[in-house]
């Protein structure tokens, strides 16, 4: 039985979690499980259960789209735990920002991320990100394991 | 009596030697005396004008002491074997002030020596073989009680040494203060520097997101929604707002930060392939835009930071391609060869596109104006040429066009070339590497 969810967004903004979700469907996974979490502590909980998940299966495999300000969470910081926790450090996160700030890209990828989008301008644009992560995490590349 | 005529003869001529020896002693008596007082008057008269001589250079020396003593200079001058052979008022003062007399033909060695450590003998007076000759050592000393002398020393031919010394004291201590003042100053605006961007970056977030979730709903409506045709023109038009305004806004900011920082100074070795690369995405992977992007010949490397050069030439190069309503629209790039005198390059970008008016001559370099030509050409900012000219400023270069209505316009701007560019335009190493090193 699948227990953790494909993709979770830690995302506050309803506008681009809605674009996501719409954009994940429309490019042809609409059975897909997306979780959402709005702020830190709710975040923070999503972490604890696949930590508790990857010690029961070793087979579910999760993307985490997270941005880089929430209220009550600093996405930098969200990303280091994941990056010293033996349990998360594998799972691929994609910072999706609204900032263009340089120093925010590069404190990104030190961090730890896998990717750094800048968020999308318009829903065309979304649908054409969502496709991208398609195609490279399943055409090039598969997705981890947990644990 | 012959005999005695004879011995009449031989005593008259013995009285005639006689007379005339003693007129010859006697002219020899008066000469004698005469040389003795030509002697005697001539030693007196080398004394007297020695004294004479003497009294002028000492008042001379005095009137030389007096005009230091008034600028507030010590002046001393040693001979080659140390002793002092002139000094001014201010500088026996000094001395002084440490309880010496000192005159001169006294050693110099000797007196700093005995008011150590006050002053030390390289305080006054550095060795001969450390200073070349005609070439003065200027150092300040900075004493025990805080006070600063500012002391030059210069050596002349003839192996003497002139000692020159000045209190600076005060001039230290407002130079101190101007650091400061200057210190605290670049401290400010660094500061204010960073919360302006910071500030840029919260504004232009904040002013973006709304705009965002606008251009988001309207994307969901038109997939989303059965909107009739009329209404589905008007959200497409709201779409089309949107993406305006955030290039505006996303320009603004770039706008606002390249006027703050014109110190980056990377090397491109090729800049060339940056403009294969500018073709590549404006030509080749677009395939609504036709063209072409000719290099005339090869660019030497410049010591310009790769985001800029490329955002230079995608300006210039963007512009010719897209005001431009010839059947195939060409821009030519090259390279016309180092400014003399200077360390930068010459370079143009040429386009056959509609030229620039004479009345649209300044207004082309104005921020966020587009210039009126009577036809859509897409969408745009208008800050390209104005991103353009400041990058050129900012590296210390210049930039100009010429052009001619509906034949085109040829932009000639000039950029710092790498070291390695040499005088002639040629690259002194092989070594050259396509893109950014």
């Amino acid at each position: 039985m699948k227990q953790t969810p494909n993709v979770i967004v830690i995302e506050d903004n309803d506008d681009d979690f809605e674009a996501l979700k719409f954009a994940f469907e429309e490019d042809g996974a609409p059975g897909l499980d997306i979780e959402r979490c709005t702020t830190g502590p709710e975040a923070e909980h999503a972490l604890d259960r696949l930590r508790d998940m990857a010690e029961i299966s070793r087979e579910d495999r999760v993307l985490i789209i997270l941005d880089l300000r929430l209220p009550g969470l600093s996405g930098f910081d969200l990303l280091k735990t994941m990056r010293h926790d033996s349990c998360l450090r594998r799972i691929p996160v994609v910072i999706l920002s609204s900032s263009s700030n340089q120093s925010d890209v590069i404190e990104s990828y030190t961090a730890g991320a896998n990717a750094y989008i800048r968020k999308p301008r318009n829903f065309d644009e979304y649908v054409d990100m969502v496709g991208s992560f398609r195609t490279f995490w399943t055409g090039c590349a598969e997705l981890p394991v947990l644990g | 009596m012959p005999d005695d005529a004879a011995a009449r003869d031989v005593f008259a001529f013995s009285e005639q030697i006689d007379r005339e020896f003693k007129e010859q002693r006697s002219a020899f008596l008066r000469l004698r005396l005469q040389l003795l007082m030509s002697a005697a008057i001539f030693v007196i008269a080398s004394f007297a004008i020695a004294q004479l001589y003497r009294s002028r250079e000492r008042a001379e020396q005095q009137r030389l002491s007096r005009m230091f003593d008034t600028i507030g200079l010590h002046l001393g001058i040693v001979d080659p074997a140390g002793r002092f052979v002139f000094f001014n008022s201010a500088f026996g003062e000094l001395f002084r002030d440490f309880g010496q007399t000192v005159s001169t033909g006294d050693m110099l060695d000797d007196i700093t020596r005995r008011i150590t450590p006050f002053i030390t003998h390289e305080d006054v007076v550095t060795p001969p073989d450390a200073i070349a000759a005609g070439e003065p050592d200027i150092r300040d000393v900075t004493f025990t009680d805080g006070s600063v002398i500012r002391r030059a020393l210069y050596r002349l031919d003839d192996g003497r040494q002139v000692i020159l010394r000045r209190d600076v004291t005060e001039q230290h201590r407002r130079e101190a203060e101007c650091n400061a003042e200057r210190d605290r100053l670049i401290a400010d605006l660094k500061r204010s520097n960073v919360e302006l961007d910071n500030f840029a970056d919260i504004a232009s977030h904040d002013l973006r997101e709304p705009l965002r979730g606008i251009a988001i709903n309207a994307g969901f409506l038109l997939r989303k929604e059965e909107l009739p045709e009329t209404a589905r023109a008007r959200v497409l038009r709201i779409v089309e707002m949107c993406e305006r305004e955030q290039m505006l806004m996303d320009s603004l900011l770039e706008f606002a930060r390249l006027g703050r920082s014109s110190d980056q100074h990377d090397v491109v070795n090729d800049p060339a392939a940056v403009v294969k690369q500018i073709e590549h995405d404006l030509i080749s992977a677009d395939t609504n835009r036709q063209g072409a992007i000719v290099l005339d010949n090869g660019l030497p490397p410049v010591s310009v930071d790769f985001g800029r050069l490329r955002s230079l030439f995608m300006n210039l190069i963007a512009n010719g391609l897209t005001y431009n309503d010839s059947d195939r629209p060409e821009v030519r790039v090259g390279f016309l060869g180092p400014v003399s005198g200077d360390s930068h390059g010459r370079f143009y970008v040429a386009d056959n596109g509609i030229g620039v008016a004479e009345d649209d001559r300044k207004a082309i370099w104005t921020a966020f104006r587009r210039i009126k030509t009577g036809r859509d050409h897409g969408p745009g900012s208008g800050v390209g040429l104005t991103f353009v000219k400041r990058n050129v400023e900012g590296y210390g270069g210049e930039i100009d066009f010429d052009s001619t209505v509906g034949r085109g316009t040829t932009f000639t701007f000039t950029l710092p070339l790498s070291d390695k560019v040499q005088a002639d335009g040629t690259v002194a190493s092989a070594g050259t590497n396509a893109g950014r090193s």
